[in-house]
């Protein structure tokens, strides 16, 4: 156990911990949650709980499983609160999703340093895009009254663009595996 | 519950995150995921892209200058419950997103600007022709123009072609002449020996005697080239450079090792980023007379186009992707969407007088298509853009969608209509470049296979 007490500031180790776990909390969230917004909310409410949890956290246990199964209660909280579990994802089903992707965990690290270098493969015209639709307020909506298009056109164009860096960030992977 | 076919699934993740399911498209994606371990783990996948995308541009927007705000909230607690701040490793791409557009941003404005040459004569080195397409030069650091035109004379500096159908020739002093097509990228100077860079794309250059002690130099990211007089081309590749010697004599080295190989009249060698690969010269490709591409395999590295493969009885195909097509007047960029198809070594089909080209498309709703051959003469040397333009509404569709449509290769129209020396496609030439594109929004344009031969042979 860690042994600052609840009213002592968390070791730097810590807060290291929990500064490099962002991203990856963010992921997960979002695979529950689905929505942005949502996601920010969930983010920000788990950070909330980790801080306040700071004098539990056993050093000699893995960080990030820790993390995850926090930010899985708030992530199922809040779907409760916005009662949107029974229209798409019911309880079990966002249980599922959440233990195997905890039991992933590890693997999203490598798949975000790969997506770096596969967004610089992209033709100009495709990056344009992507930074399109996921600038700040970007929308598919958006993006459509501004071309003259509708906005299925624009996803499809997008749904293209995210096959082609999901294939590179598998291939960039299993390269690295066998090096 | 059946499995459901990754494409679809992927087609149903997309209209969710983007915002355009609809309740019927949310039930079918849960029942899916509890069914099927593989969709599940497809979801997680792809959510982690979108998660990963979306907090990339968040942060990249929240260092521009404008976000004052969310800087000011530069606390630890803040730092916590926003992280992106926290994370001080971010790749460069997130710099470039920024940077990126405030550069595009000038150069927009920069481009809709009248040019006027403000070099001396004594300082400008080539002259530009065939000038096709967009076609963007620029010192390196400040000064950059688009617009070119033919006659253009310049300084040392950088060439970009944008666009599969863009064409450029510069043209040196001594009359060694250098031609880019498609996108390609050169940085070019003479000091008294002409050195090239080739950062991406091809060329082929038409080089005038060298002093011995001067070689012409043409580098990539893996080889560098020494010229002292000969016809080449060269196709340069993230990770590797691939040399075709028409006439004369070339040294290639490969930079990764220092190891060089003499290239000789038609022959042709490359240079990989790989030291344990042999380099050696070889004979030339000589396509046939007849090609033809089908997706039942992957096509080449080099061709351009989201692969599908086969899926039982249907056949596999490449979907179109966002592709340059140039610049408006304004400089805003043109993009279409389209396909393009390339051998790996250059070459696609020998043409004959009677060649007949076959394309087998569909398409999600009524557009006009651009079908492009790019060709080349018998001795290597470009031999003219031809498009021709069909409306898909012309064409019958067989039950599976699909249509079909031929043409002689004679009847394609030369892209450049007031270039005599391209008014028609080169007889006993190449075809090297297939690039098939919708003018307008991505209309789900599909190519299926695509066939150049002579009839009667």
């Amino acid at each position: 156990m860690n042994n600052a007490s609840p009213l002592e500031p968390p070791s730097a180790e810590y807060i290291a911990n929990v500064t490099r776990s962002q991203r990856s909390l963010y992921a997960f969230i979002m695979t529950l949650v689905r929505q942005p917004a949502d996601a920010d909310d969930v983010l920000q409410e788990t950070n909330i709980i980790l801080w306040q949890k700071a004098a539990e956290y056993d050093p000699e246990r893995d960080f990030m499983p820790w993390a995850l199964r926090i930010a899985q209660f708030q992530a199922m909280a809040h779907l409760k609160r916005q009662q949107r579990i029974p229209k798409t994802f019911d309880d079990e089903l966002v249980k599922l999703i959440a233990e195997e992707a905890i039991a992933d965990a590890a693997e999203l690290d490598p798949r975000r340093r790969a997506l770096a270098g596969c967004l610089q493969k992209l033709s100009e015209p495709q990056r344009e895009l992507i930074a399109g639709r996921y600038e700040p307020k970007g929308s598919v909506n958006e993006m459509a009254r501004r071309r003259g298009s509708t906005p299925k056109a624009v996803s499809e164009s997008l749904r293209r663009i995210r096959r082609v860096l999901l294939t590179c960030i598998e291939r960039t992977i299993a390269r690295e595996a066998h090096v | 519950m059946t499995k459901l076919p990754i494409v679809e699934l992927d087609k149903l993740l997309n209209r969710i995150v983007d915002g355009i399911a609809d309740e019927v498209d949310e039930k079918r994606l849960a029942e899916f995921l509890r069914s099927d371990a593989s969709a599940r783990r497809y979801y997680r996948d792809f959510m982690a892209l979108h998660a990963d995308l979306q907090w990339d541009y968040a942060v990249a927007a929240s260092q521009k200058p404008d976000s004052a705000e969310r800087e000011d909230d530069a606390t630890a607690v803040s730092v916590l419950l926003h992280g992106g701040s926290a994370n001080g490793n971010r790749p460069p791409i997130l710099a470039y997103a920024w940077i990126g557009t405030t550069v595009v941003v000038l150069a927009l404005v920069m481009g809709s600007l009248f040019f006027t040459n403000h070099d001396h004569p004594e300082n400008t080195i080539v002259e530009l022709d065939n000038i096709s397409g967009s076609i963007t030069w620029s010192n390196g650091v400040q000064d950059r123009r688009s617009g070119l035109t033919d006659g253009m004379k310049l300084p040392a500096g950088t060439i970009t072609t944008e666009g599969e159908s863009a064409t450029v020739q510069v043209r040196f002093a001594d009359g060694t002449m250098v031609f880019l097509s498609g996108k390609s990228e050169l940085v070019y100077s003479d000091d008294g020996q002409k050195r090239l860079e080739l950062r991406h794309g091809s060329l082929t250059a038409g080089v005038r005697p060298q002093p011995v002690d001067s070689p012409m130099l043409i580098r990539t990211s893996t080889a560098e080239v020494e010229v002292l007089g000969t016809i080449l081309s060269v196709l340069a590749e993230e990770d590797e450079t691939k040399v075709n010697v028409e006439s004369g004599k070339v040294l290639l080295k490969r930079l990764a090792d220092g190891r060089c190989v003499t290239v000789s009249r038609n022959h042709s060698a490359s240079a990989s980023l790989s030291t344990s690969d042999e380099m050696t010269s070889r004979e030339s490709y000589e396509p046939s007379d007849r090609w033809r591409r089908t997706y039942d395999t992957p096509p080449t590295s080099n061709s351009k186009g989201q692969y599908c493969p086969p899926n039982g009885s249907a056949p596999g195909y490449v979907e179109a992707v966002p592709c340059w097509a140039g610049r408006e007047a304004d400089g805003t960029p043109i993009i279409h969407h389209g396909v393009t198809a390339r051998e790996l070594d250059g070459r696609i089909v020998k043409l004959r007088s009677d060649s007949v080209f076959t394309i087998r498309y569909r398409v999600d709703k009524p557009v006009y298509l651009r079908v492009m051959l790019s060709t080349q003469k018998p001795d290597g040397w470009f031999g003219g853009n031809f498009e021709m333009k069909l409306s898909s509404e012309d064409m019958p569709v067989d039950a599976d969608g699909w249509s079909t449509f031929s043409i002689p290769v004679s009847e394609f129209p030369p892209l450049e209509s007031n270039r005599i020396e391209y008014s028609e496609p080169p007889a006993d030439g190449y075809v090297s470049l297939i690039f098939v594109a919708t003018t307008s929004n991505d209309s789900g344009l599909d190519v299926s296979e695509l066939f150049i031969a002579s009839p009667t042979r």
